[in-house]
């Protein structure tokens, strides 16, 4: 039970480049922090930066209100489960989990009762005694947990911990954690590139990109919201539309024949981005498109269609159109994300009086 | 290639007989010489068969030794080898073991040069060092003792080499887990490093106690006190006696004797040895 505070963390490795830059965060006690982003964007780093496993460049870490930036990773009372689990091959189910305990001088009735309950928690009375190279995959996953749950730490820390995983197992495991989160009240923070299990885990979603926290806020705010056209593509599957466009101060021209009226927005003249989500674009009535491709997903359909001289877009239909046949494409300007040519979101609401108007116009 | 073929099989099975056979021969010649009378293989007369004096050959080398030759009993040379051999293979995998742990898992300045230098040792064997090792071992007062005779051969290139390798095999995580459970690094070492390296520490054990077993030039240089006397040395004793032919059954049953150990300890760790050798277990 602990709150975790990062303040303008930043990590340069020997190369310079900084891997996490200025990253702040506060997290509540018992939060369930996510942190996503595409490989290589220093998610990993942040978290190895918070267990102490690589030393602070600048900023700080506190864990419960102690600055913990010079503390070993043992002092820092975290827990971590690894992306290949990291079990001590040689220790059986009890010993992996008892290890921390042990260098820590719990008396021996105390960690053998603290082992059967995280064991019984996570279903691993009947394997106590086997060791890691005799588990399954998913087994040796729940051992991880164990190892880190029955340390009782203030924060429990996750690299990627489910991708070692087949799909199937991936999910049940990604429901189980989030249970077991909610059941121990622990403030935790999870790595992961998959934007799926993100949006599903996190209470709060921070969104990395090149070392830098694009955004962070609860999975629905940032996608209904997203403040940069990076959050924007990134969370949402399939993704957001972006529409490169000319602003001219009136029209938003995305092609040849395709210019939208965007009433009320202020911006200057210039090259903005135009994003739609998939559900969000209408088959009937607007701009005239032709259907490429369609991917049935059982409950609806992803249609892919490419404007007359434009773009290609991605619509998510109950039903699909019969194929090859004209289309008539509608974006609803409520719907309507704006991002700058820097990728910053644009504040804009459309008037309501627009909004009733057709949305999307063909220009002579 | 694995092919089932008869005719295939049975030149398989001659060619490896005959090697075995070769190989098997001059120690089945020792045994057989062993059991004859003394004099009777100074006459030039070879059979392939032992004769009736093995107790007696046995009996005189376990319990006399070689007089005439100033060599002790064997039991007492057995015994030295025995140490001496123990303690260059512990010795060795012990400092290699440091010594790699120090290299894979601590930055500190001329971390390369250090690990380059170790390396270099591997060029400056015992032979070729021997009298500025003589020269140290005398001046620390060590000669005629076990101490000397173990120091100068228990650094190892190869050793630290090969715990390296595998140390590097070891996922990192392992040792970042064990920090965060609150392990220092002697305690990750001790609790889970070793206990990972046990095969590897067995069959480098293997090698370099039949390493150690059969030291020969430096026992000889380094001990003139026969109650240091190692069996390989004792067995040069015996030959090299001067103004009379060496008693050639009493050589051969030392010879026989002194095999046995090395012979045990291959036997005892022949498991461990090829994992060892084979796989990491990881
Ligand atoms: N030990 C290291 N030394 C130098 N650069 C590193 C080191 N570890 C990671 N990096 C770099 O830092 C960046 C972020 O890496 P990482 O945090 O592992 O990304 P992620 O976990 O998001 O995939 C990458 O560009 C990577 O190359
Ligand atoms: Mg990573």
């Amino acid at each position: 039970m602990a709150t975790l505070s990062l303040q303008a963390l930043t990590k340069r490795y020997d190369n310079g480049v900084p891997a996490v830059n200025a990253v702040s965060l506060d997290a509540a006690d018992g939060e369930f922090i996510v942190i996503v982003g595409p490989s290589g964007c220093g998610k990993s780093t942040l978290l190895r930066l918070v267990a102490g496993l690589e030393t602070v460049s600048g900023g700080r870490v506190v864990i419960d209100g102690a600055v913990v930036n010079d503390r070993e990773p043992g002092n820092r009372d975290i827990a971590m489960v690894f992306q290949n689990y990291a079990l001590y091959p040689h220790m059986t189910v009890a010993g992996n989990m008892a290890y921390g305990l042990r260098n820590r001088r719990v008396p021996k009735p105390e960690i053998a009762a603290k082992v059967r309950r995280a064991a019984e928690i996570l279903e691993l009375t009947e394997l106590l005694e086997r060791r890691p190279a005799q588990l399954s995959g998913g087994q040796r996953q729940r051992v991880a947990m164990g190892r880190a749950i029955v340390r009782e730490p203030k924060v429990f820390l996750f690299d990627e911990p489910l991708s070692n995983l087949d799909a199937k197992l991936r999910v049940s495991m990604r429901v189980e954690i989030k249970r077991l989160q909610r059941r121990l009240r622990t403030t935790a923070v999870y790595v992961t590139h998959d934007q799926v299990e993100a949006m599903t885990l996190a209470d709060r979603l921070v969104v990395m990109n090149r070392g830098v926290a694009e955004q962070i806020g609860p999975p629905l705010a940032l996608y209904e919201r997203p403040a940069t056209v990076f959050v924007a593509g990134f969370i949402g599957s399939p993704a957001m539309n972006l529409l490169p466009a000319e602003w001219d101060g009136r029209f938003a021209r995305v092609s040849p024949h395709l210019a939208l009226a965007l009433p009320g927005l202020g911006a200057p003249p210039g090259p903005l981005t135009l994003g739609i989500r998939p559900e969000h674009l209408g088959l009937e009535g607007g701009a005239a498109a032709a259907v490429e491709l369609v991917e049935p997903l059982g409950a609806d359909t992803l249609v892919h269609v490419r404007l007359a001289d434009g773009p290609l877009l991605v619509a998510r239909a109950a039903a699909a159109p019969a194929p090859d046949a004209p289309l008539a494409l509608e974006m609803p300007l409520a719907r309507l994300h704006l991002f700058d040519a820097a990728g910053n979101r644009i504040p804009w609401e459309a008037p309501s009086a627009a909004l009733e108007a057709r949305p999307c116009r063909p220009v002579a | 290639m694995v092919e089932n073929r008869p005719f295939l099989g049975l030149i398989r099975h001659t060619v490896l007989i005959a090697g075995v056979l070769l190989l098997a021969l001059p120690v089945w010649l020792a045994f057989v010489a062993s059991t004859q009378e003394g004099g009777r293989l100074l006459s030039g007369d070879v059979t392939l068969w032992p004769s009736g004096h093995f107790l007696q050959t046995y009996g005189a080398v376990l319990f006399e030794g070689m007089r005439s030759a100033g060599v002790p009993p064997v039991g007492r040379m057995m015994l030295n080898s025995l140490a001496m051999a123990v303690l260059i293979a512990v010795g060795k995998i012990a400092i290699s073991l440091l010594s790699a742990f120090a290299i894979v898992y601590f930055r500190f300045p001329l971390r390369k040069t250090i690990f380059w230098m170790i390396f270099l040792t591997l060029m400056l064997p015992v032979e070729v060092r021997i009298v500025p090792t003589f020269q140290v071992v005398a001046g620390l007062g060590l000669l005629d003792s076990t101490a000397g005779l173990v120091l100068p051969l228990i650094a190892s290139a190869t050793a630290t080499f090969l715990f390296r390798q595998f140390f590097l095999s070891v996922p990192p995580e392992l040792a970042e887990a064990a920090r965060i459970d609150g392990a220092g690094p002697m305690r990750f070492f001790a609790d889970i490093l070793v206990p990972l390296s046990r095969t590897n520490i067995a069959a480098l054990f293997v090698i370099l106690f039949i390493y150690g077993w059969n030291q020969y030039l430096w026992p000889f240089i380094a001990t003139t006190d026969e109650a240091h006397y190692t069996v390989v040395m004792g067995i040069q004793r015996m030959v090299a006696v001067p103004d009379s032919e060496p008693i050639w059954n009493l050589v051969m049953a030392t010879a026989i004797l002194g095999m046995l150990p090395p012979v045990a300890v291959v036997v005892a760790m022949q498991k461990l040895f090829v994992k060892g050798l084979v796989d990491s277990e990881k």
